[in-house]
């Protein structure tokens, strides 16, 4: 470790081991204690959303091809404003020094939002300020494991715009429960890990996320402002893209990949 | 009370997850989080009972264990050496506690036999016998009159427990609740929605993403049986549709 991190306390140790002793007595799948613990993970760190996303090659300084399997604490409008902000390319700019970091790396890395811009720069660009406010999102910790070459898995929680910023005790929680559970990083993925998605154009991309997510057309239309018919005609090239012939077959594809080794 | 480092807290963290990820009964798990532990604090077998609740004092007679770690002479030794009479004295500062705070309380054997009862040639003997030395015992009031015991052994002849070492056993076998749940479901199935075995082959059909059509033609009942499933399935978990159910099953909260 490079920086000085404080220690985390003993209280904190209990937390952790408690939610984690919680999350071992579900009775349910691989995502659903992935949510279980992710939420438990939120409320220890006063987070108030968080979203798994599979990003596929990842250009520094592109558009994020994200593929947001999952999230919680988004409102539907909230999680569409969010994806719109993930392409913005001055958001994509502002995550170069976290993906640099995840490759130097290669393990796991973690950042708060003030460790990745230092400056504040990212407030000063018209666009991205807009585009984060949409979202409602200020504060954030972003976690990432590469996968292979291509892809990355990322973590990220976030508090809302205002909300006062992380504390590294708060980062270094994160970092323990996220690096000491590698499950949470390694399983439930699709198994091609995404490859087509970067082939899709910014708001077909949108229209598969919120596909995943279960919306049906008449919500995607009014949450992206766009018509039926158009949300109709993107759906269908998404389908064709990744060789499925309805909504859950897409979802199916997507969220259930490689199940969890028992 | 700092006795524990942040590696302590990230190798406790890594146990209890790899526990959430081993998808055993509690049973099975249990033994995994107690193995684990052993290897955590360098201890070499485990045993753990539930049992009524003693005069402190009095012999312990425990039946039913689950333990790890034993062989089943040493089992059998180890269970000898407990029926000694002066093993009641040995321990009776532990159960007066247990009782006393109704709270899980965590000892080493050096702790609650400050008299030396243990120490004792005869005794002394049976353990060697038994080749147990120091012991963590944690105990766990259920209720008035029972209390869920553990204890966790080294070799006779090894370093005793330290402070560090009691309080990971302590920590985890406060924090995690389940480990002293006296009747340990089998199944764990008490939240398992009860459906009929057709609907639950439909249910799982749906979860597949499969389509009404697909679904009969497997099944080899009409479109309408399979529609009536459906909808049987979507109220009984709050849904309206394919996508909801899927997406309440593998992904974020249920948009309903």
């Amino acid at each position: 470790m490079e920086k000085d991190i404080p220690p985390v306390s003993e209280a904190d140790a209990r937390a952790m081991v408690r939610l984690l002793g919680e999350t071992a007595a579900l009775d349910c799948g691989h995502n659903e204690k992935k949510r279980f613990l992710m939420q438990g993970l939120c409320r220890l760190i006063k987070a108030d959303s968080w979203v798994w996303t599979l990003g596929c090659d990842i250009r520094p300084g592109g558009p994020q091809a994200c593929v947001g399997l999952i999230h919680e604490g988004f409102d539907e409008d909230r999680f569409a404003k969010y994806l719109t902000m993930l392409d913005s390319p001055q958001i994509g700019n502002a995550s170069i020094p976290f993906f640099a970091a995840v490759a130097k790396n290669s393990g796991l890395t973690t950042m708060r939002r003030e460790e990745i811009d230092p400056e504040n720069h990212t407030s000063l660009l018209p666009d991205a300020l807009q585009a984060l406010r949409g979202a409602d999102v200020g504060p954030l910790i972003m976690n990432a494991l590469p996968l292979d070459s291509d892809s990355v898995s990322a973590i990220v929680v976030y508090r809302p715009n205002e909300a006062p910023v992380f504390t590294p005790r708060e980062s270094q929680i994160t970092h323990i429960v996220l690096s000491e559970v590698p499950w949470l990083h390694m399983a439930g993925w699709p198994e091609d890990r995404g490859a087509g998605v970067p082939q899709l154009f910014p708001q077909q991309r949108v229209v598969l996320n919120l596909l995943i997510d279960g919306m049906d057309r008449k919500t995607i239309a009014t949450t992206m402002g766009l018509a039926e018919n158009t949300i109709a005609g993107y759906t269908k090239d998404v389908y064709r893209h990744f060789d499925v012939h309805s909504q859950p077959q897409l979802m199916r594809k997507f969220l259930t990949g490689n199940q969890h080794q028992a | 009370m700092n006795t524990i480092t942040e590696s302590d807290s990230r190798a406790m963290v890594r146990l209890l997850g790899e526990t959430a990820a081993s998808q055993g009964t509690f049973k099975q798990m249990k033994a995994f989080l107690m193995n684990g532990l052993c290897e955590l604090i360098q201890a070499d077998a485990w045993a753990w009972t539930l049992s009524r609740r003693i005069v402190p004092g009095n012999v312990q007679a425990f039946p039913g264990y689950i333990h790890g770690g034993f062989s089943e002479q040493r089992f059998a030794n180890f269970i000898k050496a407990l029926e000694h009479p002066a093993m009641g004295l040995a321990t009776a500062s532990f159960y007066a506690e247990v009782f006393q705070s109704g709270d899980p309380t965590t000892m080493c054997n050096h702790e609650m036999d400050t008299g030396g009862a243990a120490l004792a040639d005869d005794v002394l003997e049976l353990w060697q016998d038994a080749d147990i030395g120091p012991v963590i015992l944690s105990g766990h009031p259920v209720d008035k009159t029972s209390f869920s015991g553990l204890g966790i052994y080294r070799k006779f002849t090894d370093e005793i427990f330290s402070p560090r070492d009691r309080q990971i056993a302590h920590i985890i076998l406060s924090e995690v609740p389940w480990l002293h749940l006296a009747d340990w479901p089998e199944d764990r199935g008490a939240k398992v929605p009860t459906l009929f075995p057709k609907q639950r082959i439909v249910f799982n059909l749906l979860l597949d993403g499969r389509d009404r059509k697909t679904i009969a033609a497997h099944m080899a009942i009409s479109e309408n049986t399979v529609a009536g499933y459906a909808r049987d399935i979507y109220r009984h978990f709050g849904v309206n549709s394919q996508p909801q159910l899927i997406r309440r099953f593998f992904n974020s909260e249920a948009k309903v």
